[in-house]
This record gives structure tokens, sequence and C-alpha cells, in this order.
């Protein structure tokens, strides 16, 4: 103790020097290049830092080149090899397995089983009877009625109508429609964050929309990334990412008319056909944003008494749901990350 | 009680180099990890250059989109959509925007505005919603 006591009085200036080593690391200024566009029927913001501009424009417009060529192959409801695909799968013949939709379909499939079947991308007629299917919500004058949505539910389809034999495919369920709405966002992100590692770009971000993939970091510190509040103005809270990362949230406030003073949103329960009531939002982070997005979709609707599960099945690690009612419920890990601007109540969950 | 002792152990100067670099940690947290007020928005719509503006001053600016005219309005370092030809009106709902980063837009009227600042120190590189 007396050793240790006499050396106590260099302490102060051993805390000065390493403070001082702190900041000088603060101030280290980076090339950025940022560009937003629109495209996938969305805000698609570029960020991509540490490189020469020439190497960075060229990056960007390969991948604006990617969104263009997925949106229109994958749009739903456009004239396209999807489209095709939807009306072949409705015939139960089986057809030539279509390349760019093939792994679509694959990755949709084993995701909507880990999530019990609340990531369903195929009931795209569900959407459609709510009128999701439009990219404009402005003609929609009225709900669905129940006795339509009840007769969608006697014979919903489901990822597994699709079935696989040899080099053919073909589907079980002639109600089957395949509509990837934001999943295919998801796989967008990944598919151009990978094109721009293949430019070997090691620090960018891809914000489609609010959902985004970042890789590296900024400068010498991590990507600090704000969380919007699904229901005020401003940020809620912050977080930063590690490595290759992507944080997608799902809220009720993305997409939605109102009949009445009435919000209907766009996130329909497979298992009601109505639009999922017991969450606002719910931010998933995951290293893949196509893995991150179906989550955060499957937990949404999950809600705040299943997502635990949903989200283990899933093997999704960081998870913060805020419920219908304002309770924030979230994994320690994820409450280790997360920096509110206000601190909440929080309602732990056991670790995942 | 180890730490009691140490501190305790203390002269003069040393407590004022441990206090300094104590407030030298704490403002530099704030400064650099709180946000930045805006001082100009980005304005982007289809078919027209990017539209850099000034957030200092009282202004309302019509913006021609693809489905008709959006209304903004800058008020003393914020900005916010007022009027949009759009149904939901999400744009408006987003309200006054005024941090650095903060992006807001009217997509079916393909207007998009982000905010930035001149003394570009503290950021979130994005906003996820």
């Amino acid at each position: 103790m007396m050793t240790l006591l006499a050396h106590t009085r260099r302490l102060p200036f051993l805390f000065f020097v390493i403070v001082l080593f702190n900041l000088t690391s603060c101030s280290k200024p980076v090339t950025e290049f940022n560009e937003t566009v629109f495209t996938m029927g969305t805000l698609v913001e570029v960020t991509i830092v540490g490189e020469e501009d020439a190497l960075s424009e060229q990056a960007y417009a390969a991948i604006l080149n990617d969104f263009n060529y997925m949106h229109n192959t994958w749009h739903p409801w456009q004239r396209n090899a999807l489209r095709r695909v939807n009306s072949l799968l409705r015939t139960g013949s089986p057809f030539t397995i279509a390349p760019m939709i093939l792994p679509l379909i694959k990755q949709s499939q084993a995701l909507a089983e880990q999530s019990h079947g609340l990531f369903n991308p195929s009931i795209g007629k569900l959407v459609q009877l709510w009128g999701f299917h439009q990219d404009n919500l402005d003609e929609i004058i009225d709900a669905p009625e129940d006795h339509e949505i009840q007769a969608l539910l006697k014979d919903l389809p489901k990822m597994s109508d699709v079935k696989f034999k040899s080099l053919s495919m073909f589907g079980t369920n002639n109600n089957i429609h395949l509509d990837f709405g934001g999943f295919a966002k998801g796989v967008a992100v990944d598919k151009t964050i990978e094109h721009l590692q293949e430019f070997g770009i090691k620090n960018a971000i891809i914000n489609a929309g609010g959902d985004l993939r970042a890789i590296g970091q900024h400068g010498d510190r991590p990507w600090r990334i704000g969380i919007r509040n699904p229901r005020e103005e401003g940020i809620f809270a912050s977080l930063e990412t590690v490595g290759d990362e992507s944080v997608f949230t799902s809220g009720d406030y993305e997409r939605f008319f109102m009949v009445d003073d009435k919000r209907y949103h766009h996130i329909i329960d497979p298992r009601t056909g109505y639009p999922a009531t017991q969450s606002r939002s719910v931010t998933v982070i995951h290293h893949e944003a196509a893995v991150a997005d179906a989550a955060a979709t499957a937990l949404f609707i999950a809600g705040p008494e299943q997502w635990h599960e949903i989200a283990k099945s899933m093997g999704i690690k960081y998870v913060m749901l805020i419920a219908h009612n304002g309770d924030v419920h979230m994994n320690p890990a994820m409450a280790e990350r997360i920096k509110f601007t206000a601190q909440p109540l929080i309602k732990l969950s056991k670790p995942l | 009680m180890i730490w009691l002792n140490i501190i305790s152990d203390f002269k003069l100067a040393d407590k004022a180099i441990f206090i300094f670099s104590l407030i030298l940690v704490i403002t530099s947290y704030f400064y650099f990890w709180q946000t930045t007020p805006a001082s100009y928005a980005i304005i982007k719509r289809p078919q027209h250059d990017a539209l850099h503006i000034s957030l200092d001053n009282v202004k309302k600016y019509d913006l021609q989109g693809a489905i008709g005219t959006s209304r903004v309005e800058v008020e003393h370092g914020k900005i916010r959509f007022v009027s949009s030809p759009c149904q939901n009106k999400l744009c408006i709902q987003h309200g006054w925007q005024h941090h650095h980063g903060s992006l807001t837009a009217c997509l079916p009227n393909r207007i998009s505005i982000q905010l930035a600042s001149v003394n570009k120190t503290i950021v979130y590189d994005a906003i996820n919603f």
C-alpha cells in the first residue's frame, strides 16, 4: 500500500497525458464523398470516406446502375422478371428457374421459416388488397372489407409453397404473389456494399430510406448513427457501428394511409390480415442488411410478447422494440450500445 | 477506499491537473458527441441542380417537384415542409429540422432536404428511421 501511495502523485500527470493523446486523435480530417439519389422507390444516400473523389464517383455510378437494375427486376407490380415468375407460380406448372430472382426466393424462404412465418413475402395479394403495392398511396380511399381479408386468409400462401425440382420451380398455392417489399431494399444494400468493396472501398455507408449498412469507420472514429423518434421530431437515440453492420428499423410511420382519422400502416400481420398493432417501431442491428430488414419486419409483427423468441430463432443479437404504448423493450447487449437523448424506461429482456 | 487514500495524497497542483483533465474530458465529450446546429440546407429535386440555401433568415421557398409544388419554410436555423401535393403529408409531419446531417424528404414529389453545417465538427453520419 505504501509503495502504491508513493506513486500516486504521478497519476494526475499520467491522466493528463492520456487525455491529450485522446484529444489529438479526434481532429484528423478525412475526405468525404456524399451523394443522394431517388431509387428503389426511396431516397438512397451514399457516403464514402478516405478515398480519392474519382474512385468514389466511379463506384457510385456503378452502384447506381445496380440499384436501378434491381429495382426494375424485383419490383413486384411492374412488367418484369418477378411479374413473370408470379404469374407462372400461380399456374402450378414447373418452369425454368429465373436466376435473378432465385437468390431472393432462397434467402427469404430461410428467413420466413426462422421467423415462424411472420416474415412472409408471399402475401402480395394481401398487400395489394390493402393498396400498399402502389408507390403512391394517394389513391387509397378506404380499408378493405373484412370478408375480403378473411377470404385470402383461408388459403394464405407461405414461402414454402414455392418448390424447386432440378432446374425448375413451381408453386403449390394459386394465391401466391411474391412481393419482397422492403426486403428487396435490404438485399440491394448488401449487393451494393459488396460492389463498393470490390472497388477497394473500405469505409462507406449506404442509407436506403433510413435503413443502412455501414462498413469500416469515419476516419479514426466509428460511424455514428442517429435513430429518429417514431412519434416526435428529432433524434431519439444513437449508436456506433462496429466493423460491418446494418441498422434497420421498421415502423408504423413509414407508409400508411388515413381513413376517418384511423391510420392503416403497411406492415401486415399474416396471421390476422390486418396491419400489426403491437409495435411502433423495431430497430435491429445485424451484419447482413437483408437479414436485418426481414427481422425488423418479423419482430414488429411479433410485438412485445413474442419478439425475443423470434429474434433468437432468426439469430439476431441486437433488438430495440418500441411498443404501441411507448414502452422500450431491448436485450442487454443492445442496451449497452444505445445512447438515448432522454433516458426512457427500458424493459430489459433476457440475453439473446 | 483506496481511491480516497490516493486522492487525499494529492498536492494542490496535482488536484488542479486532475480537475483540469476531467473538465477537458467532459467538455470534449459534449463538443464531439452532441449534434451540431445546421447552417444551410441542400435541396434536391427533379431536373434541377442542388440548391444550397442559408438557414440564417426567415423565408419561404416554392419548389417544383415531380407532382406539384412543395413549400418549405426557413426560420432562424431550421427548416420544414409547410405544404406539399403528396397525400400522406409525412414530409410536413416531420416538422422542423435543425441538426447537421438531418434528412427530410417528400418522396412522392421527389424533393429532399439535407441539413449541413459550415462548422462541421460533430455529426450523425446517417439517420436511421
